[in-house]
């Protein structure tokens, strides 16, 4: 019953948004990728309210509009509000989860070291996100 | 009756008319024979008579009682010179009546009395009150008799009349005085009795002595005093009057009690007065009756009275002497003994010249001269002497008090008390002391002082005070503390405080004012309410302290407190931001190297894919470097939690956390305790220590046992391994940063520095033993 997902990646680092297509790839997933260098741009993009995404993965430390704002700005979004977002990132630091946390978000995932780990990482959260019910349109 | 005799009847009575003529004729002559020896005898009889009454009428006029004789009217025809004396009428010079002489109010008796004498012939003790010829009033007693003719008619009145105006008067004296006698008896107010000596019964008993006693004077004739006595004094009473009996004395007075009729007691006062005949011998006895029970009750309460003040000085604190005024001892007690020393008894004292003992006590005084009073001052009998102190030389010291005792406007004695005031004296020194230590306490602090009235106004102010205000002292005396100081912002506040204050609340608080040169300063106030002796409110007293200087660093503080949090956040936030800098690029390198050599995994050499993995080593371990680097600088910055932490959950998520390998076991006493501190913190904590014990155990069989003892204030956990042990030099070292001992790859010289850390953060210690080849043991404390 997995559902294929549209996922809007919002990452600047290009090694990064290689490594999530590799995987993606790799793993050979039928999901559909949007990519946005950073939360000004993703934020554009999703203002136009078409074609929303599914999800959203957020990594926080992008220039221009980090994370944390660019999630402030969505949640207080009447319809972007309810797209669950994910953060992905490098950052443990604990004042950004309890921050995260606070804003609303569907979960907080540490980028491993290893590409392997990562991989792994990826497979689940997708896996777990294409068994959700979610809303679309 | 005459027509029916008959001549038979004639003869009989002619016969016996015969007869009786010749008896009548018989009888005549005797009869004339008869009367004619009457006849001379009557002679004879009328001769006596004659003879007798001249003889007789000789007797009246020379009897020296008064004698008239008068006719049956009263008209006088004869008196004797007795009578004319008397009545100073007489018959022979003027005739006169009787009946008219006789006073107005005795006339009708006088005419009743002459009806009697005229009916029965005689009238005895006629008495009534005349009045003489000269208008003299006589009381006369009359003895009558009729004088009868020869015919044995009643033809006048013969009479003896007695003066007795004279015996009648005195009779009326007796009687009077007698009466007058039975007045006093019966209104006196002392009880008379007049007893016999020998008889049963009182004679007399007076109203006042029924009274008194309840008897009636029927009762006393039954009765004798003695039997009404009361018992104890009976026994004097009787000897008493045994004496008078005998005649040893006249009378005698005794205090004895009588017993009422209703069974109340008398206490009276009784005099005895033997009453003698004319031979000397006791005939009856008067007694006077007095009742005394209230004076013999006012008495007793004045005895009661004595005793109880004397009981009063003897156990007074103040030693008291009594003096009279002829300078004996008459009252002393036995604290004025003690405070003097003296052995001798306060009664044998009595009676002695106090001027003896005072010759003996004057030596323990200092000033002899002012215990005698020689020098400076007499004692002038009528003057008081009020708290004189006297100093002792065994160093105490007495209150003298005197005061004369005057009765009468007559000196009859002084009265000395003494106080021992030794105590008083040395706390009202030491009071002094202590007030003057604290005013000069108070003269000198460092914190100002104001003492101010119910209406604000100063009372007194301190050094200290006029400098921090900037107003001297007498300046600030009367003026209004709150308007001189307060600022208008504050004065709502203030008052609120006064108002607590008056309810006798104290409080401390900080405000700002104004001084003398318009400064702007900070005071902090500890104000108090002030009370008098009497508890009433009667201001208050504040201390005051300038802290404008300590306002000024605290508030530096708090902005540097401020500061140091800002700076804290962005050190934190800018490790955060570089360890993500450093991490990304390396995660980049990462999945490159993963993916050069998974593209090329057929093309790579064996020697270039070794070097290619060690690249991979070498970039993990700068990975776990930064994160140690930031784990490390975030342990002091981060907000703790301190909440209870059960120590068991912490070790169950590390053993399900890090890497165990199969030939390490991780044992855990059973009973970690809950401790209050943050979850992760502690977690780092063990964790540090155990993946250290773990990473370098070299034995087959590894053993990593965690303990914990409750060391009183302090948690002390242990964490021994069997592993290669640490040489005693690197025991310090360890904990410092970068520093390792082994070569093991995960090694970054950071963790025990993050455990030495977090230790300090709970008060804590830590040390270790350690035997090479043997095994380590970490220990660690955290304060509770």
């Amino acid at each position: 019953m997995n559902k294929n997902l549209n996922i809007l990646l919002i990452e600047d680092d290009m090694i990064e948004v290689m490594k999530f297509n590799r995987t993606v790839a790799k793993l050979d997933l039928p999901h559909k990728i949007v990519e946005s260098k950073n939360g000004k741009e993703a934020l554009e993009f999703l203002l136009k309210k078409v074609r929303l995404p599914d999800i959203i993965l957020l990594d926080l430390n992008m220039p221009k509009l980090n994370g944390i704002e660019f999630l402030s700005i969505l949640k207080k979004d009447e319809t972007l509000k309810y797209i669950p977002t994910i953060v992905l990132t490098t950052s443990n630091n604990r004042r950004d989860v309890l921050e995260c946390y606070k804003i609303g978000i569907a979960g907080y995932i540490i980028k491993p070291l290893k590409f392997n780990d990562y991989v792994d990482l990826i497979k689940k959260t997708l896996d777990y996100w294409s068994n959700n019910e979610l809303i679309k349109g | 009756m005459e027509t029916s005799y008959t001549t038979s009847n004639f003869e009989k009575e002619k016969l016996e008319h015969k007869k009786t003529k010749e008896l009548l004729e018989q009888k005549t002559k005797e009869f004339i024979k008869v009367t004619s020896k009457l006849k001379s005898s009557n002679l004879k009889l009328q001769e006596l008579l004659h003879q007798k009454t001249s003889e007789l009428e000789g007797v009246f006029s020379n009897i020296v009682d008064a004698y008239i004789m008068m006719d049956l009217s009263g008209n006088v025809i004869k008196m004797n010179n007795a009578a004319v004396e008397m009545l100073e009428y007489d018959i022979n010079k003027a005739p006169f009546n009787l009946l008219k002489i006789v006073k107005e109010e005795y006339v009708e008796y006088t005419n009743k009395a002459f009806d009697e004498l005229r009916t029965i012939g005689f009238y005895k003790n006629f008495q009534a009150f005349i009045k003489t010829k000269n208008n003299k009033e006589k009381l006369v007693h009359v003895n009558s008799s009729l004088i009868y003719n020869d015919e044995g008619v009643p033809f006048a009145a013969q009479g003896i009349i007695r003066d007795i105006t004279k015996e009648h008067n005195d009779k009326d004296l007796i009687e009077e005085q007698k009466e007058q006698l039975d007045i006093i008896v019966n209104h006196s107010s002392i009880g008379i009795a007049l007893s016999r000596i020998d008889g049963k019964g009182l004679l007399l008993a007076n109203k006042y002595l029924c009274e008194v006693s309840g008897y009636t004077p029927e009762e006393f004739k039954n009765v004798i005093l003695q039997d009404i006595m009361h018992k104890d004094d009976v026994k004097e009473s009787n000897r008493l009057k045994e004496k008078l009996y005998k005649g040893i004395i006249d009378s005698y007075n005794l205090d004895r009690r009588f017993i009422k009729k209703n069974g109340e007691i008398v206490w009276t006062k009784t005099s005895v007065t033997a009453v003698k005949s004319n031979n000397g011998y006791v005939k009856y006895h008067v007694t006077t009756i007095e009742d005394i029970t209230k004076e013999k009750e006012a008495n007793l309460k004045l005895i009661e009275y004595q005793n109880r003040l004397k009981t009063l000085v003897r156990n007074l604190k103040s030693g008291i002497l009594l003096e009279d005024e002829f300078g004996k001892i008459k009252i002393v007690n036995k604290k004025f003994c003690d405070m003097f020393n003296t052995t001798v008894k306060p009664c044998n004292l009595i009676d002695r010249d106090v001027s003896v003992f005072n010759d003996n006590a004057k030596l323990a005084f200092v000033n002899v001269d002012q215990f005698e009073r020689k020098n400076a001052w007499k004692i002038e009998r009528d003057e008081q002497l009020y708290k004189e102190e006297l100093e002792l030389v065994d160093g105490r010291m007495f209150e003298r008090n005197g005061t004369p005792i005057i009765q009468d406007g007559e000196y009859r004695g002084y009265l000395w008390s003494y106080y021992d005031t030794t105590l008083n004296k040395r706390f009202k020194d030491s009071l002094e002391a202590q007030k003057e230590k604290y005013s000069r306490i108070i003269a000198n602090m460092n914190l100002g002082l104001l003492e101010v009235d119910n209406n604000d106004a100063i009372l007194f102010a301190n050094q200290r005070f006029s400098e921090i205000s900037g107003y001297s002292r007498s300046e600030l005396i009367g003026l209004n503390a709150s308007d001189l100081f307060l600022l208008e912002e504050n004065k709502d506040s203030f008052i609120k405080r006064n108002k607590l204050r008056n309810q006798g609340i104290s409080d401390s608080y900080e405000v700002r004012v104004k001084t003398k040169s318009g400064e702007i300063r900070h005071w902090l106030i500890s104000g108090a309410p002030n009370y008098n002796d009497d508890n009433e409110l009667i201001g208050s007293i504040g201390i005051h302290s300038d802290i404008t200087e300590q306002k000024k660093l605290e508030s530096q503080k708090e902005q540097l407190v401020i500061n140091l949090e800002n700076q804290n956040q962005k050190l934190n936030d800018y490790a955060h931001v570089v360890s993500h800098d450093l991490k990304s690029p390396l995660r980049g390198i990462s999945a490159l190297l993963s993916w050069t050599k998974e593209d090329f995994e057929d093309k790579l050499g064996e020697e270039s894919l070794f070097n290619l993995n060690l690249m991979e080593d070498k970039v993990e371990k700068m990975d776990k470097l930064i994160g140690d680097i930031l784990n490390y600088s975030s342990i002091e910055n981060e907000v703790i939690n301190v909440e209870p932490v059960d120590v068991n959950q912490v070790i169950d998520r590390i053993v399900s956390t890090i890497f165990i390998p199969d030939h390490i076991k991780v044992k855990v006493t059973p009973k970690l305790p809950i401790i209050d501190a943050d979850f992760t913190r502690l977690q780092q904590l063990f964790q540090n220590i155990m993946s250290n014990a773990i990473n370098y155990i070299d034995k087959d069989k590894g053993l990593v046992e965690v303990n914990y003892k409750n060391d009183n204030e302090y948690h002390v956990f242990s964490i021994k391994d069997n592993g290669p042990g640490i040489p005693e030099e690197y025991h310090t070292k360890i904990f410092k940063m970068f520093k390792t001992v082994g070569d093991h790859d995960q090694s970054t010289g950071i963790g025990l520095s993050i455990v030495k850390k977090i230790i300090q953060l709970y008060k804590g210690k830590v040390w270790l033993e350690s035997v090479i080849g043997e095994g380590t043991t970490f220990y660690f404390s955290l304060k509770k």
